[in-house]
């Protein structure tokens, strides 16, 4: 997304209505084909905004916002495009944001693809609707410019790219959250030399993978929690998320026997990365499985916080969220816990991410 | 103390210090100084983050929902705290008393302690209420409030007449078998169809006898019948608040012992899954022995009967109350054991409340306190005179 980009207001508009119906919005999620049948990675498309919530069995509510400033188009092809779109992605549903207004007949046949066509003005009453005070919503997300800064700050940072694929198309759209999980914290190893806590843009990014772990975590968290038997002690728990986490016992038996045939694998067993503390993690999540998606819309912020700078009166409004959403500090200090050790990033990154936290 | 605190912040989210220091102070006693010792512990354990410094602000539970606390904390404390003797010698001897009393000159001799260490540690055990010693036949007994809390005396004296292992094996078989009629284990000498020594029946019968283990009993007609149960534990195992659910549970077991083994016609064959049926749907189904059967849980309110055919169908009062104590029927029965019912859940909420909440629960408890009787002579005089009219 170019600073010139002229569907930006449109984009940021879609932003802040993420924002009020407490959805969390990625932006500019590249579409991948499903299957590779060419050496390169080849991007199908892309989503402008995906806003991503949590449905109560696990799965993300995914909502595309496609945004089209351009008057020329018309807006009921562009809403079979986008059906099109939402049933490759399988996304829930989908809004069209169009520089032009659309007939009434036009909106209704959208709605039977479960496409909302709007203009700007009737895009802005329904946002009102949610919110009285949108568009002007006050949060580190709301702006556009915030969400370029973080883009600049993966580019001047190559080392991090493997770790933006993951968050620009894997999580969002991912079927399998925990072969993302797992590929993350690979991301995250591989880039581990790079880190420096002290960076406040380098926080950003690890602010960034958290918000990201947490999405793929929604899924995981409740399966764990409907399979949980209060009677299994830690052994058996930790047997049930192991074969989980591996995608079932003979995905797990196949990975170690191709470690035991590995010189490469040094204990011959293979074993997620820092197992016991992500053990520990999983079993402190279960007692509030709902709330990692508030979560990772804080981490978010705080995210772009780091990348753009702090704003003393989005502080405030940051604090007064974190306040009120018990869980959010206790999960998201653990996490980073995890993922320090788990990624094998200097310690001091433990230590920055708690201090972040605990200071609002 | 860290033990208490951990079972009740398991599962919860932060919670502010002010907050914190007002619930260990009104419901556990744990003063402000003792916390921060507490708070180590717990920190040193990885069951909670203190946030803070150089004063804690808030403490974040970690602990996970997998974790059985007394072990972890019981590893804990044999690898980082080290007791005095005083202490290793306090806990040795509670453990010795854990099911039942014991001859004080046993556990000294079984402990090997040093007899002055022993001898303070009784002391000072007595004076805290954890160990009580009573005389019974010229012998000393030892006893622990912990576990055991009604007529202490009788208790000691069965101990003295009976011995401590007798008396654990006969516990165990009631706990194996919880509200079994009197009656029947007299008549059979058994409990849950295992039998009892004549050494055993004879404590049975003297521990129903002395108010040790105050069987229910249940009025059904003409006739009425006591259950067995074990005894009723102290209030660190038993929490008060829970006193009136154990006692509801007991009432529902005793219900069902009655179809179970005392039934006119049609005998309950699955207890459990009676009860866990009644629990599901509300009611259990119509016959012709329910009016006596459950006459006694209508008076507690824990549910009513309607008339059916030629029979009652008793149906739940599904209150909060109700549904614990039937939830505890039911694990009594599978497993014998009160586990989770040392929790108090009021405790609990506090816990997840603001500080006006703490400061109306603690000017509550100050308003019970009695009143301070304000006195002048001349008031008193007025008083006298009037007695004297």
């Amino acid at each position: 997304m170019g600073r010139l980009d002229k569907d930006r207001f449109q984009k940021e508009l879609a932003i802040r209505y993420c924002l009020s119906a407490g959805l969390l919005p990625f932006l500019e999620v590249l579409v991948v084909s499903s299957a590779e049948v060419t050496d390169q990675v080849e991007v199908l498309t892309d989503v402008d905004v995906l806003g991503v919530s949590a449905l109560d069995d696990g799965r993300l509510h995914k909502t595309i916002f496609d945004c089209k400033s351009s008057t020329r188009m018309s807006p009921i092809n562009r809403a079979f495009w986008t059906a099109g779109l939402r049933q490759y992605i399988a996304a829930d549903s989908a809004f069209v944001l169009m520089g032009s207004r659309s007939s009434r007949n036009h909106r209704l046949a959208a709605l039977d693809m479960n496409v909302d066509l709007h203009d700007e003005d009737s895009f802005t009453a329904l946002g009102r609707s949610l919110d009285p005070v949108f568009p002007n919503i006050e949060a580190y997300q709301a702006s556009i410019d915030r969400w370029q800064s973080l883009e600049d700050v993966y580019s001047a940072n190559q080392w991090s790219s493997g770790l933006r694929e993951q968050i620009a198309y894997a999580v969002p759209l991912a079927d399998d959250p925990k072969a993302v999980f797992r590929r993350i914290i690979a991301s995250l190893r591989s880039a581990r030399g790079n880190f420096d806590p002290k960076k406040p843009k380098h926080l950003a990014i690890i602010f960034d993978v958290m918000s990201a772990t947490f999405v793929s975590l929604i899924k995981i968290t409740r399966d764990l929690r409907r399979i949980y038997d209060p009677k299994m002690d830690k052994r058996e728990f930790e047997n049930t998320l192991r074969y989980y986490m591996w995608g079932g016992k003979e995905a797990f038996n196949i990975r170690q026997q191709l470690a035991s045939r590995s010189d490469a694998s040094r204990d011959n067993f293979v074993e997620l990365p820092a197992w016991p503390n992500l053990v520990n993690f999983m079993g402190i999540t279960l007692d509030a499985p709902g709330a990692i998606l508030d979560c990772a819309i804080a981490c978010k912020e705080i995210s772009l916080r780091f990348a753009s700078g702090s704003t003393p009166i989005l502080d405030a409004l940051l604090s007064e969220r974190l306040e009120s959403e018990g869980r959010t500090v206790q999960f998201s200090v653990a996490l980073g816990e995890y993922l320090t050790k788990g990624g094998n990033l200097p310690t001091d990154m433990q230590r920055e991410i708690e201090a972040t936290l605990y200071a609002f | 103390m860290a033990a208490t605190l951990a079972i009740h912040i398991k599962g919860l989210a932060s919670i502010p210090i002010e907050v914190l220091r007002g619930v260990c102070n009104i419901y556990w006693g744990i003063p402000s100084f003792a916390l921060e010792k507490v708070l180590e512990i717990l920190r040193d354990a990885g069951f909670v983050r203190l946030v803070g410094s150089p004063r804690v602000e808030r403490v974040i539970p970690e602990i996970p929902i997998f974790e059985t606390v007394y072990g972890t904390l019981d590893s804990y404390a044999q690898s980082e705290i080290h007791l005095n003797e005083h202490e290793e010698t306090a806990i040795s001897i509670l453990r010795h008393l854990h099911d039942a009393p014991r001859n004080r000159d046993t556990v000294f001799n079984d402990l090997g302690a040093d007899k002055q260490v022993f001898a303070r540690t009784l002391q000072i055990g007595k004076r805290s209420g954890i160990i009580s010693e009573h005389t019974a036949r010229g012998r000393p007994i030892l006893i622990s409030p912990f576990y055991f809390t009604d007529n202490l005396d009788g208790l000691a004296d069965l101990a003295a007449s009976h011995g401590a292992t007798t008396i654990a094996e006969t516990l165990k078989r009631v706990k194996s078998a919880q509200g079994w009629p009197l009656s029947l284990v007299r008549k059979r000498k058994e409990i849950g169809h295992s039998s009892l020594s004549t050494d055993q029946l004879a404590v049975v019968e003297k521990l129903a006898a002395e108010g040790i283990i105050k069987p229910p009993t249940v009025t059904f007609g003409a006739s009425a019948e006591s259950f067995v149960f074990t005894p009723q534990p102290g209030p660190t195992r038993l929490n008060a608040s829970k006193k009136q659910i154990y006692e509801r549970a007991m009432a529902l077991i005793s219900a069902v012992r009655k179809g179970q083994l005392m039934a006119t016609r049609y005998p309950i064959r699955f207890p459990v899954t009676l009860l866990s049926r009644l629990r599901d749907r509300g009611y259990v189904a119509a016959n012709s022995e329910a009016q006596l059967q459950y006459a006694n849980l209508v008076t507690l309110l824990v549910g009513k009967l309607r008339p059916s055919g030629t029979g009652h169908i008793f149906e739940l009062n599904k209150t909060p109350e109700n549904l614990e104590a039937l939830n505890l029927a039911i694990r009594l029965l599978r497993t014998g054991d009160l586990s989770g019912a040392e929790i108090d859940d009021d405790a609990r909420l506090a816990l997840t409340k603001d500080e006006r909440y703490i400061q109306s629960l603690q000017a509550s408890r100050d308003l019970r306190k009695a009143p301070i009787s304000i006195r002048s002579e001349e008031i008193e005089h007025e008083f006298q005179l009037l007695l004297n009219i």
